[in-house]
């Protein structure tokens, strides 16, 4: 590389080095270990310039960093150019003249063209971008086309037509709606709530419409539903009906990525299900892809945003995401006093605060009941949706109830199940007290202010900005005072208030404050119910578990024994109170080296929660399943699979037998049973777990090829446990899973492959594990392109080819293998024939191959194409004896056959022919062939 | 493809490829690549794979030789233009891109703003090329080796031969190329989040 005058350098204030300097100092320092020597190195080198030795480790820095960076050269990922070329404005698609182009998205492109016959119409034609099955897309629509032809509803733009271009592509022929999305129509014309709402209605009866004839959308948004103005009233039009549900398998669903692993498309309007990739689907998705439309309409955001779901795209974990979240309230998104909101109102046509008040109450609660992830708390309809809007226009009473706090709650807690070890003791105590707070508020009316008071602080515990403003900011003591005022120092519902206090400010992350309030909790309960009750023992262990959630493990492990001391002394009766106090102090043991004392606090957790508990064994699973990761860390199996054992009964008892989730933890122990050697105890539960499935109509395909190659790896531990036919059955279809969970191009189908074959193999099956290989080969193949590759890559494929090769090879070397072993064989030889040329044992292999499979419409070019690699012309022994081996293959030419061997055999005695390599082999394996074989 | 012959045999050994060749080059890799995304149904191109076969398109089937089979270094002149082209290819798509999901569509009906493919973020194209443009005005060198082995996606060995420089002298700038550009990409993120913070 030559040095090149250094130009617009950007830090000119002291003179730099050119880069061929610095990267002479690059190179030689990586060229020394990395360490002090390099380190003195360098500053010789440099000449002790601090600067140039910092630039210098830095960039060394960022090569040990910068692994595979720019290493697999650029991509072109999608046909964008390529589709713009292929239809534009002018060109005719089908009897459809593109005359303008309307927009372009990320699966299509929209043009607005013009049918001449068999009648003139105006229409929009959509054509789908990304390289999809055109056939399975237009059978699909076909399928649904029936349906689609009742539709038949103003606010419905029909789809006309479907078909495919000349290079392939699916279009969709549709009514021209010239309009504007919805969202961007109302923020134009400056709607007002009220006029929003009433826009949505008119949306809803469209979709009800759809419903009642069958036909779900399946991708309701703002770009789907277009707003034209008619007659100075302004009327939705649904677009794309049948659309969604035509090109589903290629890119709904779950699937939002293309081969490349990059997203394509957030599903911010997609219900749960639907972003699970289930097939079950019902009309109650487009009521929750409305309800997200409505969300935006009022407060200008969906309810999760495209960042919030990016973070959870890899691995379907929005699917999961979206089912235990619950957006936070609408009228907490707007915030007064942000110059953004200011805005936002103007486009409604309010202030900030009457938007801020419009979005509570009745509103929030119609937005929520649409966007239940449980499609059974969600409006079962469009009209019921409808109808409750309806009725708040009319100032009537809805239907929609608020979300409950226990169902709030319980949510939380499902969202930070890692967090929940706290929050389930803090939430015991939170029921409780609302209890408490219940009883007493019909007991004494004047005293329910108060109460209401703590209890809306309370009920947003996990949304700590709404509702609980007015309490965010208040101190213990003034709450103590207020409650003290309402119902007496000695009541006890001061305790319970206090320790709600404490809760909600764990929730808010205000652990000081919190920490406050705790401790003022544990002295009332002390003054009140005594200082060895149960009800101080409760805050104490509460005071424990905040102490450790603020880090102060000493703290924690004192305030949790101290508890338990008393707990246990205080009543024969064993108690669940304590039961998050055992989990967390077994926690801090543990980490304290106490790896014994946490199992013991763990198993009387367990045997407590096993006497006492009558509910779901929710506790005793939590018991046990930190205790069977507590066995695993000390390594002792048998102890392990004992408490194992447990758990997995826990599960059994607590799920229905074809829950999915049960039969993870199935297909969990037994990958445990299988690392640790028990290839037989680890078939039972996988045997119980693929039963289960089998009898589940879709099952979750990623939990099926878990469960079925978990089943073929014990298998090929301990093949005593499947005879060879049933390992068989089992590898096929293990085969078959993975290519419906991965892409047949994945990695991990290929790795599946690979292995697959290796198991048919051991199983006697070469034929199969040929077929295998011969596939990755394949896929392998056409993965990396039919071009120049990187040396990497090409040495994969000859290595792959070669192995190939080999295997047919073994396998032509063999006598009486099945028909379809010698088939696979021949085909292997095939396939990497291009690896191989003019080389004369793949030529030899593919011949015999051919004679042993039948196939002599082949022999004579191989045998010519053999002669030419061999050198050898004319009469040869050895073509001799590929032609004997080709001749006893029918009985009419058998004679024959053993009258050409003997003249090679004769031949080869020749002095020309003695020496001449692999004759003698390829003699004896004729021979063979026609004597030894019968 | 007969205009990027032509070109080609007008050059001489030593002549940096002219912005016509590059042109002419931009054209054909272009339509490559629409015939070729049109065709098959997986979606991805290497582009590497694109820029061999344009190049086995225009010199013809290696073993037919004659007068019209092109000069050895006519390859390098060729396998330099494609790099320069390939990268305003990728580079238009980025922005094309850029400006559709920032609204910058003009006197259009924007559908579906939010499913627009994404590049991962180890490869924001558009920021990797300021950086690059960056150290290509402190050394051309280096420029000119990243775009062959980035964007054209060539072997080393391939971008010594188009640099005239040895392979340990490409491997060795490389890895030097490499880490500025690491360090570049990361120093300026790094900056932006001290700064001006969310948009």
């Amino acid at each position: 590389m030559t040095g090149q005058p250094r130009t617009g350098a950007p830090r000119p204030s002291t003179p730099e080095p050119s880069l061929p300097a610095l990267e002479r100092l690059f190179a030689g320092a990586l060229n020394r270990p990395a360490g002090p020597a390099r380190g003195r190195w360098l500053k010789n080198a440099a000449g002790h310039d601090p600067d140039l030795i910092a630039e210098v480790t830095s960039l060394i820095e960022a090569h040990e960093a910068s692994t595979g960076f720019l290493e697999s050269g650029a991509v072109v990922e999608s046909p964008g150019p390529a589709a713009a070329e292929e239809v534009k404005v002018g060109s005719t698609v089908g009897p459809y003249r593109l005359e303008e182009e309307l927009g372009e998205g990320g699966f299509g492109v929209v043009f607005r063209a013009v049918q001449e016959v068999p009648l003139r119409r105006e229409v929009a034609l959509k054509v789908i971008k990304l390289g999809m099955d055109t056939r399975q897309v237009i059978a699909r629509f076909e399928a649904e086309r029936q349906a689609l032809a009742l539709l038949d509803h103003p606010s419905i733009a029909r789809v006309l037509d479907a078909g495919a271009t000349d290079r392939g592509r699916p279009y969709f022929v549709m009514d021209l709606a010239p309009g504007q999305p919805i969202t961007a129509y109302c923020d134009a014309h400056r709607l007002s709530i009220r006029e929003r709402i009433e826009v949505f209605l008119d949306l809803c009866a469209a979709i009800q419409h759809a419903h009642q004839r069958g036909v779900i959308h399946r991708d309701i948004k703002p770009s789907n539903v277009l707003v034209v103005p008619l007659e100075g009233r302004a009327v939705p039009k649904v677009i794309d009906f049948g659309i969604a549900k035509a090109t589903s398998s290629d890119f709904g669903g779950g699937t939002l990525f293309t081969e490349m692993g990059q997203v394509i498309g957030t599903p911010v309007y997609m219900s749960p299900e639907q972003a699970s990739g289930s097939s079950d689907i019902d009309t109650r998705t487009d009521v929750y892809s409305l309800g997200v439309l409505l969300h935006e309409l009022l407060t200008g955001e969906t309810p999760f945003s495209t960042e919030e779901l990016r973070e959870h795209v890899s691995g379907g974990d929005i699917a999961t995401f979206l089912a235990e979240s619950i957006p936070s309230p609408m009228a907490s998104r707007i915030d007064p006093n942000a110059a953004a909101t200011a805005e936002l109102g103007q486009r409604r046509r309010c202030t900030p605060t009457e938007l801020r008040r419009s979005l509570r109450g009745d509103l929030e609660n119609i937005v929520h009941c649409a966007l239940a992830p449980e499609r059974d708390r969600r409006y079962e309809s469009a009209a019921a949706f409808a109808r409750d809007l309806a009725r708040l226009l009319g100032n009537r009473p809805i239907e929609a109830a608020p979300p409950s706090a226990f169902y709030r709650t319980v949510k939380f807690l499902r969202r930070h199940r890692v967090a929940a070890i706290a929050s389930t003791a803090v939430f015991a105590a939170l029921v409780t007290g609302l209890a408490v707070a219940f009883q007493s508020l019909s007991a004494r009316r004047d005293q329910a202010a108060v109460l209401r008071e703590i209890f809306s602080a309370t009920r947003y515990a996990d949304a700590p900005d709404e509702g609980a403003g007015e309490v965010r900011d208040m101190q213990t003591a003034e709450l103590d005072r207020m409650v003290t005022r309402a119902f007496g120092a000695g009541d006890a519902i001061r305790v319970d208030a206090l320790g709600t206090l404490a809760d909600r400010l764990i929730s808010a992350g205000q652990l000081e404050a919190a920490l406050e309030a705790q401790n003022a909790a544990l002295i009332a309960a002390r003054s009140i119910h005594g200082d060895a009750s149960i009800q101080a023992v409760r805050q104490q262990a509460a005071l424990g578990l905040l102490h450790a959630r603020r880090g102060d493990r000493m703290q924690a492990r004192e305030e949790l024994l101290a508890a338990l001391s008393i707990d246990r002394a205080l009543t024969s009766q064993p108690s669940n109170v304590l039961h998050q106090a055992r989990l967390e102090l077994a926690e801090i043991l543990e980490d304290s080296g106490d790896r014994e004392g946490a199992i013991t606090l763990l198993e009387e957790a367990d045997l407590i929660a096993a006497t006492v508990e009558a509910g779901d064994g929710s506790l005793r699973i939590e018991a046990l399943e930190k205790l069977v990761a507590l066995a695993r860390r000390t390594g002792d199996v048998g102890r392990t699979k004992v408490i194992f054992d447990r758990l997995i009964e826990q599960y059994g008892r607590r799920y229905a037998e074809d829950s999915a989730f049960l039969v993870s933890r199935y297909v969990e122990y037994a990958t445990w049973l299988a690392s640790v050697g028990l290839a037989e105890e680890a078939s039972l539960p996988l045997d119980v777990a693929l039963d289960s499935l089998d009898r589940t109509a879709a099952p979750p395909i990623g939990l099926l090829f878990d469960t079925v190659s978990t089943l073929n790896r014990v298998y090929a531990q301990d093949p005593s446990l499947a005879t060879d036919s049933a390992a068989r059955a089992s590898l096929n279809r293990e085969v078959e899973v993975a290519r419906e969970r991965f892409s047949p191009e994945a990695t991990e189908y290929l790795d599946t492959l690979a292995r697959c074959a290796a198991d048919f193999q051991r199983r006697g099956d070469i034929g199969r594990s040929t077929e295998l290989l011969n596939e990755r080969f394949e896929r392998f193949e056409a993965l990396t392109g039919g071009n120049e590759l990187a040396e990497a890559t090409q040495r994969a494929r000859t290595d792959l080819a070669e192995e190939l090769l080999k295997r047919a090879d073994a396998v032509r070397r063999q006598t009486g293998l099945p028909l379809n072993t010698y088939r696979a064989a021949r085909q292997a030889a095939e396939l990497v024939a291009p690896y191989f040329p003019g080389n004369r044992n793949h030529l030899e292999t593919r011949l015999v191959l051919a004679t042993r499979t039948g196939e002599f419409s082949q022999m004579l070019s191989l045998l010519e194409e053999f002669e030419r690699a061999s050198g050898v012309t004319g009469v040869h022994p050895l073509t001799l004896a590929m032609q004997a081996i080709a001749f006893h293959q029918t009985p009419a030419t058998q004679r024959l056959a053993r009258q050409t061997l003997s003249r090679a055999q004769e031949l080869a005695r020749r002095p020309e022919f003695v020496s001449l390599p692999g004759l003698q082999e390829a003699l004896e394996w004729a021979a063979e062939t026609i004597y030894g074989g019968g | 493809m007969a205009e990027v012959t032509q070109l080609l045999q007008a050059l001489k050994a030593g002549d940096d490829a002219s912005d016509e060749l590059i042109e002419a080059v931009y054209g054909e890799l272009r339509r490559l690549a629409a015939t070729k995304l049109a065709r098959e149904r997986g979606q991805t191109l290497q582009a590497t794979a694109l820029v061999h076969e344009a190049w086995m398109r225009i010199a013809g089937p290696p073993e037919q030789t004659g007068a019209t089979q092109l000069r050895f270094e006519n390859r390098a002149h060729f396998l330099g233009a494609a790099a320069e082209a390939m990268r305003r290819i990728l580079i238009e798509r980025a922005r094309r891109r850029h400006s559709l999901r920032h609204g910058g569509a003009h006197g259009r009906v924007e559908l579906e703003p939010d499913a627009l493919v994404e590049l991962p973020p180890t490869t924001d194209l558009l920021e990797l090329d300021e950086a690059l443009q960056r150290l290509a005005a402190m050394d051309p060198a280096y420029g000119k080796l990243v775009e062959l082995r980035f964007f054209a996606g060539l072997s080393i060995v391939e971008a010594a031969e188009v640099l005239g420089v040895s392979r340990a002298t490409a491997d060795r700038s490389w890895a030097f190329a490499r880490a500025w550009l690491f360090k570049e990409l990361n120093d300026s993120r790094v900056g932006e989040a001290d700064g001006d913070g969310a948009e």
